[in-house]
């Protein structure tokens, strides 16, 4: 019997993720690029946030920064109540593991792997669930996400769709307070998209935290909160259902 | 390692299963080699010295003209640390069968009731003792004279008459060569032979072993000292002895090429594994950097570096574990064939003995510890890579960097625009570049090497015989006038030329000890020989390496050959003296030369002037060269039957008597198997070459999935992605193959010295095979051209949706 994914609190109280002063620049030959200018932004648990912006507005860089992938120039970020700029090398990717579930645009689901496996594997790389019960987690989440019927495919097998959908049952294997999406419709027609920012909201709604990223105007509808960046800084932060339409990226 | 993460193992292995084959192939081929030699130069190691100390061989043997008698040798053994003496002799005659062509015989003579406890052999068919009328030969004398046990044969003591007698039966003898390779037969029998050929039935040898408590020993310096104290004894007995031989203790007389043999092929393996764990780590490397994206995702749900490492090291272990399954036991098979093959050569006989434990436990050791040391490097790299690395990865493929090399690449003009693409991505992955044209150029700098090498012993051995101009010899029993035997030579039909040669036997000599020569009882090993040369002689121009050949008119000058220097008296060089032992007493001369003189033995050269003053009848010479007018084998050998019937007519004596042609098959005995291993391994090192530029052309394949779909996209047809990777690989190929061709020509002139003076103390003559690297041209561009199409047509086939999606 699948098991069933129960609502989950935040663990700390005030906002999951914070950020303060967060600058991000790369050294390029032709000289310094600033990615980001100096952020601060602070999220709460249950908000579902939209990281909106042109191409080039430091969307995935902040993504990044606050996933612990990549590493600020300066600034500080806390999420679930860990300074992630502290972390390094193992102790972040076990931090990483237990408390961000991360959905990429191109799934990257592992190809060798079958759906349920693809979503077991982040239990048994962390060692958060007891290996007898992987697999009745890895059910359930497969369900949640409607693909049970899928879970002992390749992904090769899988429509985008149902890629993208085994993608956020996997990021949610080890029940991480936080899901970081990354342009995770941009790869989907627009019916399996609706669907996808379906669940992202309802994953909200249930308590969790959601940040995605994205350069779609009709997807923002789903978000809570809308953060607009515009040249690594930000442009707008806003709450409610609706992009403004001074703020369409 | 849980049960996912090895399924993933699993299944990543077997989705690569072809480029895994081929790195098991790649693997597999260098462990067998690898663990074939170590497995036969183990086995032929320790047959070599079991065969060799069961013969007992004596520690040195003291040469008492006139013999001893029973009391004179049990003073002998009541010395201390001589563990056994008894009485032998040696004779050097010659034997045929029938009318066919004379051979060289070495007899080793015994009393019957000698106890055979020192320099025994194995009775292997008849009895001993032969009766007076017979000889027992060793076994491989009897293929090499074409005659089976019972038969008669007709052997002549020097000077003695041709007497028929009768081969009564065969002996294995652990000390010496086969009768082929040395082209001598050696022949066994009492001094009761000796009396029916006509020589004397003395026993003018003392065979002592010297040892302790423990048994005999190697210690040179104690056999030397124990050595000098029974010609002591001897000489108090009225008996004084002219020389000692003291061979080099425990080692067969061909332990050095033996090990040398062996070495090289183990060399040769361990540059082939190596390479081939290059190769896998390479491939590895490839295929960890298409599972970027994995690594990536793996990452990003929480793996640690070390997991992500464990998994790949298990699955590098697991190719090297399956290659290592696959060859230890074909290698453990091959290794007895082979070192039978080199007993065989040898004259051992194995005794089925297994490779020692240490050859397991090191074959094990190279075929799993090697690979996955090596490719610890990739996987280490590949493992450490961050979430957003891999991020970034994810593109078409490294970006062109813009260095001088690129740059002048990006300016090159001329071929289609294919062509152009192929050649600018041939830069594009520098390491990827240097590691292929690297391996490709070892293999085939090994390749060329192993062939050029192979060349310079052929050139070696044609030099040697080119530098003697004349075609046959003969030694004569004792000397005669240089003037008559020349005359007589010349009025021999088919005689062209002739020159009467001073020869003796010589040793050092040290002032108030006994000379000692570091020779084998065969009396050919490491033995040291006076020659004279008449004066402008034309039948033998040596090269010098150093000083200057004899003048006419030097009486106080010596010329020494290149063994001299290496086995008589390391070191010794132009302007330092020599005394030698030159008819029985010593003689100083100033050494002014040094000449290379590959084929023959240690050799001292006097002015004929010089030897006819310290011989005793001066003008009198003991070797005979002539030159033939025919010049073929066949011809060399019917003038030499005619001019030996000639100067027995006239009462002159026949020690040996050999053609040039002899000589040749001697020498080609014993460098063709060096020659043929060489071949052998350049062609496995060949075949490692090209696998790993089909390895690195489909990992590079792999990696660039999205670029061929990119390129699909953009309207590629099949034949121009096909022709874009097919140069590549060519265009790679001819990279490795101009660093091979550069490489072998330093690399040819340091493994032709270290070989040459390692087997026979003589480097190799310089070598470049012109044939080998054509060959090394045409394998190359053809493998490069078939290794590229097999990556081409995968190219070919990607679509554009597969490049997009791949992970």
């Amino acid at each position: 019997m699948p098991q069933v994914v129960t609502r989950r609190k935040s663990p700390v109280d005030g906002p999951v993720m914070s950020a303060r002063g967060l600058v991000k620049t790369y050294p390029l030959p032709s000289g310094e690029v600033t990615a980001l200018g100096g952020i601060d932004l602070d999220v709460t648990a249950g908000e579902f946030v939209a990281v909106v912006g042109r191409s080039g507005s430091g969307k995935t860089t902040l993504l990044n920064l606050l996933a612990g992938i990549d590493r600020p120039t300066t600034g500080e970020i806390v999420v679930a109540g860990t300074s992630v700029h502290e972390l390094r090398g193992s102790r972040l990717a076990a931090w990483r593991g237990r408390t961000i579930g991360l959905v990429f645009q191109f799934f990257q689901l592992l190809p060798t792997l079958t759906v349920a496996e693809n979503v077991m594997l982040p239990m048994d790389l962390c060692a958060t669930v007891p290996a007898r019960q992987r697999r009745s987690r890895a059910d359930g989440l497969l369900e949640q996400v409607g693909i049970l019927d899928q879970a002992g495919k390749l992904p090769s097998a899988l429509s985008g769709g149902q890629q993208q959908r085994a993608a956020i049952a996997r990021a949610l294997a080890n029940e991480p307070p936080v899901l970081m999406a990354d342009e995770p419709t941009g790869n989907l027609d627009s019916a399996t998209s609706d669907s996808v920012l379906d669940l992202f909201a309802q994953l909200a709604a249930d308590g969790r935290t959601v940040l995605m990223v994205t350069h779609e105007r009709d997807v923002s509808r789903h978000a809570t909160r809308h953060i607009t960046l515009g040249d690594g800084l930000m442009a707008g932060d806003t709450a409610g259902g609706n992009l403004p339409e001074g703020m369409l990226p | 390692m849980t049960a996912l993460r090895l399924l993933k193992i699993a299944r990543d292995l077997w989705s690569a299963r072809t480029r895994i084959a081929m790195m098991i192939a790649a693997i597999a081929v260098s462990v067998v080699m690898v663990t074939t030699f170590l497995s036969a130069r183990a086995i032929i190691s320790q047959e070599m010295t079991r065969n060799y100390a069961e013969t007992h061989p004596a520690s040195a043997t003291v040469h008492v003209p006139g013999g001893v008698d029973a009391d004179a040798l049990a003073a002998v053994r009541a010395q201390e640390n001589v563990l056994d003496a008894t009485a032998r002799a040696t004779l050097q005659g010659r034997i045929r069968v029938g009318d066919g062509p004379w051979r060289t015989l070495v007899l080793f003579v015994s009393d019957p009731g000698d106890p055979q406890r020192i320099s025994r052999v194995a009775l292997q068919e008849g009895s001993w003792p032969p009766p007076e009328d017979g000889l027992l030969l060793e076994r491989t004398a009897l293929d090499y004279l074409g005659v089976p046990a019972g038969r008669q044969v007709i052997v002549a003591a020097p000077g003695g008459t041709p007497t028929t007698m009768t081969v009564t039966g065969t002996v294995h003898d652990g000390g010496v060569a086969p009768a082929e390779q040395e082209q001598t037969v050696y022949g066994y029998a009492t001094t009761a032979t000796l009396g029916t050929l006509g020589a004397p039935p003395v026993l003018d040898q003392i065979r002592v072993l010297v040892g302790d408590s423990d048994g005999p020993t190697t210690d040179a310096a104690a056999i030397d000292r124990t050595a000098q104290r029974v010609a002591d004894a001897l000489a108090a007995r009225g008996r004084p002895a002219t020389g000692i031989d003291i061979p080099p203790p425990g080692r067969h007389p061909h332990q050095g090429q033996m090990v040398t043999v062996a070495s090289v092929l183990l060399a040769f393996g361990i540059v082939a594994l190596l390479l081939s764990s290059i190769l896998v780590a390479t491939m590895l490397g490839g295929m960890l950097t298409a599972q970027t994206g994995q690594i990536g995702a793996m990452k990003a749900i929480g793996a640690r570096t070390g997991q992500v490492l464990r998994m790949y090291l298990i699955q590098a272990a697991a190719i090297s574990v399956a290659a290592t399954a696959i060859a230890v036991p074909p290698g453990l098979a091959l290794g007895p064939l082979l070192a039978g093959q080199g007993a065989e050569l040898l004259n051992l006989d194995v005794a089925g003995t297994p490779a020692p434990g240490g050859v397991y436990a090191a074959a094990l050791t190279a075929g799993i510890g090697v690979p996955l040391l090596v490719a610890l490097v990739p996987l280490v790299r590949s493992s450490r890579i961050t979430v957003r690395q891999a991020i970034d990865a994810q593109g078409t493929g490294t970006a062109v960097p813009g260095g001088r090399v690129e740059r002048v690449v990006a300016r090159l003009r001329g071929p289609g625009r294919t062509q152009l693409m192929a050649l600018r991505n041939v830069f594009r992955r520098r390491g990827r570049l240097v590691l292929t044209a690297g391996l490709l150029a070892v293999a085939g700098s090994m390749f060329l090497t192993g062939l050029n090498t192979a060349g310079g012993w052929s050139a070696l051995v044609s030099r040697s015989i080119e530098q003697r101009s004349y075609d046959a010899e003969i030694q004569l029993d004792q000397g005669y006038d240089a003037v008559r035997l020349t005359e007589l030579a010349l009025d021999t039909p088919g005689v062209r030329d002739a020159e009467a040669w001073g020869r003796t036997a010589t040793s050092v000599h040290d002032p108030g000890r006994t000379d000692v020569a570091h020779v084998y009882p065969d009396e050919a090993h490491a033995s040291f020989t006076v020659l004279a040369p008449p004066a402008g002689t034309r039948l033998m121009r040596l090269p010098l390496t150093a000083g200057r050949w004899l003048r006419p008119d030097d009486t106080d000058a010596v010329v020494l050959n290149h063994l001299v220097p290496a086995q008589q008296v390391p070191g010794i060089t132009v302007g330092d003296d020599i005394t030698l032992t030159v008819a029985g007493r010593p003689v100083t001369r100033r050494v002014v030369g040094i000449v290379s003189d590959f084929g023959t033995l240690g050799t001292a050269y006097l002015t004929d002037r010089d030897y006819a003053a310290l011989t005793d009848v001066p003008g009198h010479t003991e070797l005979l060269r002539v030159v033939t007018d025919r010049h073929d084998p066949a011809g060399h050998q019917a003038v030499l039957d005619r001019l030996e019937h000639t100067l027995a007519a006239a009462g002159i004596g026949i020690r040996q008597s050999t053609t040039i042609d002899t000589l040749r098959v001697a020498l080609d005995g014993h460098v063709l198997v060096l020659a043929d291993a060489l071949i052998a391994l350049a062609v496995v090192l060949g075949f490692v070459g090209l696998l790993s530029l089909a390895s690195a052309m489909s990992t590079s394949v792999l990696e660039r999935t999205r670029e061929f779909g990119v390129l699909r996209a953009l309207g590629a047809t099949t034949t121009r992605i096909r022709g874009l990777v097919i140069t590549e690989g060519v265009a790679i190929a001819i990279l490795g193959l101009l660093l091979a061709a550069a490489a072998a020509v330093p690399l040819t002139r340091m493994f032709g010295d270290f070989l040459g003076t390692q087997a026979f103390r003589h480097t190799l003559p310089y070598v470049y095979s012109l044939p080998a690297l054509v060959l090394w041209t045409l394998l190359t561009l053809a493998g490069a051209a078939a290794a590229s199409a097999v990556a081409a047509r995968r190219a070919s086939r990607i679509t554009v949706r597969e490049a997009l999606t791949t992970l």
